[in-house]
């Protein structure tokens, strides 16, 4: 017999990328548990569930999941697969209730998911079902209203956010943010695509073309911080319709409607633009009056779902409202100017996925020598994957 | 003025005018289909605003809407379809149906409600359900011709499978 000696691990180096991490099945099914339940990972929002009973649903990786808030003010996550059958304990998207009870069999659980009741109990023999347990509680630990569970043993969150920690609470002030609705689109590619895209500043002016047609370049900062968290940053500067309408004068796109470039709230501490990639799967950004948070969910190795919420802060007007979502919606949405081509992109590049000849992704751009530099260079795309080579262990 | 639009009674509108509305939403699918962007904007009045946004949202009451436009933006809009977005070779056809007309005395305009189905074929050559919602449309005449004053086009879809070119 022959032996068959082992596939060697995806190779990554600096700047490039083995292709397999897009393609391959083992692959994701290994980061579905190194990264998603074992490494701390984002569930959602505090905002989502304010008040005591409230629930969403949501995903650890493709593990679903039930994020709630316990009467005593805490967050829960826990697994939402009924300890019995496995059925789905939580059905609705969201909701308000004190005990999680199975369709299939009624079996009851609290929101920290301990068993509180079993149909026919007195018929287990010797009280089998106790050894059952209840719903898999996750350890969950939030920052700026940002809700993170882990099934792992790591570090508490705030060392693992590491220097976004203060962007972070910077963008989003704090947790005290509302909701102004969502966006959930399906990316046919891979979830790694979508974190990329979002952390390659360059393509800003490549890939949506008509910024090169308005005339419009941002010059800042692209920061790699420890652990696979990015940002990219520049200053926020609030554009008149003098300064536009002198600007627009020679330019190929003479946009009629350019509010969104047009801030009429106060950016976060530092008076940036911000988007910012934490690992492995949120992005949270800030531009102008646009605020956002966006949850990538995977949903097989060529395919993913962003669950975008769209955010206001606790306090601002009606019009303050209705401009924030506007803008992100037009800008950012799936039918967005900016947001619907990185669709496209994203798509484009898993359609070759293990197919063709380019079996790395190449990434090279910038000082190499350099951890962090400007806007065109491919410094936290970098930092990403080298989080993510170390993390997997390739 | 939607008084000139002759409706048989009060709150029931005239086999003409429910023709000429029939007429003004196949209309607008088929400058959608056709790719026809700025025929579709041409069916607006001067005021027009179309929204499209989620079942969800709208129950909600959350502004956020995945389109949200102004004749400003609906021209800014064409620009990005005919110039600057990459846009796959395809397909689509809009099925309206249901057809509800509320024409409300003392008003100079028509409530409509309609379904729409959009099936769109990729490059792939399938077709897919792109999307299913309901119309919430503000009819009124301009220049002695039916537009829209807004459409708002509500999606069922809790996701959307694809990326979105043109309006529902």
């Amino acid at each position: 017999m022959t032996a068959v000696s082992p596939r060697p691990s995806p190779s990554i180096t600096q700047t490039k990328v083995d292709r397999r991490v897009f393609s391959d099945e083992e692959v994701y099914k290994q980061e579905m548990k190194i990264l998603f339940q074992d490494g701390w990972t984002f569930v959602g929002l505090e905002a989502e569930i304010p008040n005591p009973g409230d629930f969403r649903r949501s995903w650890m990786g493709e593990l679903p999941v039930i994020m709630s808030r316990a009467r005593d003010g805490s967050v829960k996550v826990v697994e939402n697969a009924c300890s019995h059958r496995g059925a789905l304990v939580a059905l609705e998207s969201k909701g308000n209730c004190s005990t999680f009870t199975c369709i299939y069999h009624q079996w009851v659980y609290g929101a920290d998911g301990k068993l509180l009741g079993v149909p026919l109990r007195k018929n287990y023999t010797d009280g089998q079902h106790k050894d059952r347990g209840g719903l898999r509680a996750a350890r969950v630990e939030t920052f700026a209203g940002l809700v993170w569970a882990t099934f792992g043993e790591v570090e508490p969150l705030i060392g693992y956010l590491a220097e976004a920690a203060p962007h972070l609470d910077a963008v989003l002030r704090g947790g005290e943010v509302e909701i102004l609705g969502y966006h959930r689109y399906e990316v046919q590619g891979n979830w790694k695509l979508f974190f990329e895209n979002t952390q390659d500043a360059y393509h800003a002016s490549l890939l949506h073309n008509f910024s090169q047609a308005l005339g419009i370049y941002t010059v800042g900062d692209n920061l790699v911080f420890e652990n696979g968290h990015g940002a990219i940053k520049w200053d926020m500067v609030s554009l008149t319709d003098e300064i536009m309408e002198r600007h627009l004068a020679d330019k190929a796109f003479k946009m009629k409607d350019y509010k969104l470039f047009q801030s009429a709230t106060q950016p976060g501490p530092g008076g940036f633009n911000r988007v910012m990639g934490v690992f492995p799967n949120a992005l949270v950004l800030e531009e102008w009056d646009m605020l956002n948070v966006r949850h990538i969910v995977p949903k097989g190795v060529d395919r993913a779902e962003l669950h975008t919420v769209a955010l206001g802060l606790k306090g601002d007007s009606a019009e303050i409202r209705a401009k924030r979502a506007r803008d992100y919606g037009n800008f950012f949405g799936p039918a967005g100017f900016a947001g619907r081509d990185d669709v496209v992109a994203v798509k484009a590049v898993q359609a070759t996925e293990g197919v063709t000849s380019i079996d790395t992704s190449f990434m090279a751009l910038g000082d190499l020598d350099a951890k962090s530099g400007d806007l065109e260079g491919e410094y936290t795309v970098r930092g990403f994957y080298g989080n993510y080579r170390e993390r997997m262990g390739f | 003025m939607v008084h000139t639009m002759n409706s048989d009674t009060v709150g029931v509108v005239g086999a003409d005018l429910r023709e000429k509305v029939v007429r003004l939403l196949n209309t607008a699918s088929s400058a959608l289909d056709e790719k026809r962007y700025r025929d579709w904007v041409g069916l607006f009045t001067t005021d027009g605003t179309y929204v499209a946004t989620s079942a969800e949202n709208r129950e909600n009451n959350w502004p956020l809407a995945i389109i949200n436009d102004n004749r400003a933006t609906m021209a800014d809009r064409a620009e990005m379809i005919d110039k600057y977005w990459s846009i796959e070779p395809g397909r689509s056809r809009r099925i309206t149906g249901n057809i509800d007309i509320d024409f409300l005395p003392g008003e100079d305009v028509l409530k409509v409600k309609s379904s729409f189905v959009i099936f769109h074929t990729g490059p792939d050559g399938r077709v897919q359900t792109q999307v299913t919602g309901v119309y919430y449309d503000t009819i009124t005449s301009e220049s002695g011709e039916l537009r829209l004053r807004n459409r708002t086009a509500v999606h069922d879809n809790d996701l959307l499978t694809h990326e979105v070119t043109y309006p529902f």
